[in-house]
């Protein structure tokens, strides 16, 4: 199991949900994050803007299903432009499903 | 005043010589046994549930002395794609992300059985919707006020007096497992 940080545009947002559906991960938490790139933010006129608005998607997959996820992301997330926003991989020992206490676990840690 | 006394010591050793470098015998070296002796493996357990189910989790997990978290207030959907519903008078369409609350926690590997029980007993409700919890690995903590690393930047100080006037408040909990928690794992 992995657990995906997708950081990505707030308006691309729903384009990356129904992508995800479309490939069988329904199951996602968002939260809405201010954060930045390494263009340190954005100049916009006179005024600098270094906390950026962002949607960051947690999705727990399947190892078998971390390459599809990510290919629909990017696929629904991608502009070209700076901002586009980064997807970040890591293990998950365990995950349990708290309406009927089951344990889900990973192979070796 | 013992206790001052090693309060002042262990500070000095830290400014002097920074954490876990300390040389002198005696007391000192007492108090930095755990520091270099106890490597521990740390976990986060993430944990999204319902919101209205956080304070009484909260409350549960007072009594373990886990009451170090951050939370925040996330949307989410599982399988069942939030809420499905007909639209009719007085009631909209699908409801397709539900507020719930995600917490995470930091806690010692030994530590993560009594947490998820406890989490399990006070959310599980047997519906749709209950929430998950996650257990992922971590590689390192850091407290960023004396800058002890792993399980002691996790441990409650001894020395320290914890401040709030709620019975459930750890009182000058001793380092390592508390006794409430020895008592959840052992039942």
């Amino acid at each position: 199991m992995k657990l995906l940080r997708a950081i990505v545009r707030p308006d691309r947002e729903e384009a990356v949900a129904n992508a995800l559906e479309a490939a069988g991960i329904v199951s996602l938490t968002k939260m809405d994050v201010l954060g930045r790139g390494q263009q340190r933010g954005i100049q916009v006129g006179a005024s600098f803007y270094d906390e950026i608005p962002k949607v960051q998607l947690l999705i727990v997959v399947e190892d078998a299903q971390v390459d599809a996820a990510v290919a629909a992301i990017e696929a629904a997330a991608k502009t070209g432009q700076y901002g586009d926003g980064k997807i970040f991989i890591s293990p998950v020992e365990a995950a349990y499903t708290i309406r009927t206490g089951r344990k889900t676990m990973d192979g070796p840690a | 005043m013992e206790r001052d006394v090693n309060v002042e010591l262990r500070m000095t050793s830290e400014w002097e010589l920074g954490p876990r470098r300390s040389s002198a015998p005696g007391l000192l070296a007492a108090w930095s046994q755990p520091v270099t002796e106890r490597p521990t493996q740390l976990k986060e357990v993430l944990a999204i549930i319902r919101p209205e189910r956080w304070g009484p989790t909260k409350t549960r997990l007072q009594r373990l002395r886990l009451s170090a978290c951050t939370q925040s207030r996330v949307l989410g959907r599982g399988k069942g794609r939030g809420l499905r519903r007909e639209p009719g008078p007085g009631t909209s369409a699908d409801i397709r992300y539900l507020p719930k609350r995600m917490i995470s926690w930091i806690v010692e590997d030994q530590h993560v059985d009594a947490l998820i029980q406890a989490i399990l007993e006070v959310n599980q409700h047997g519906q749709l919707g209950d929430g998950k919890i996650f257990v992922l690995p971590l590689d390192d903590a850091v407290r960023i006020r004396t800058g002890e690393r792993g399980g002691d930047a996790l441990r409650a100080q001894p020395f320290e007096p914890v401040r709030g006037t709620s019975a459930d408040a750890p009182v000058n909990a001793a380092p390592g497992l508390p006794k409430a928690l020895l008592c959840q794992v052992a039942g």
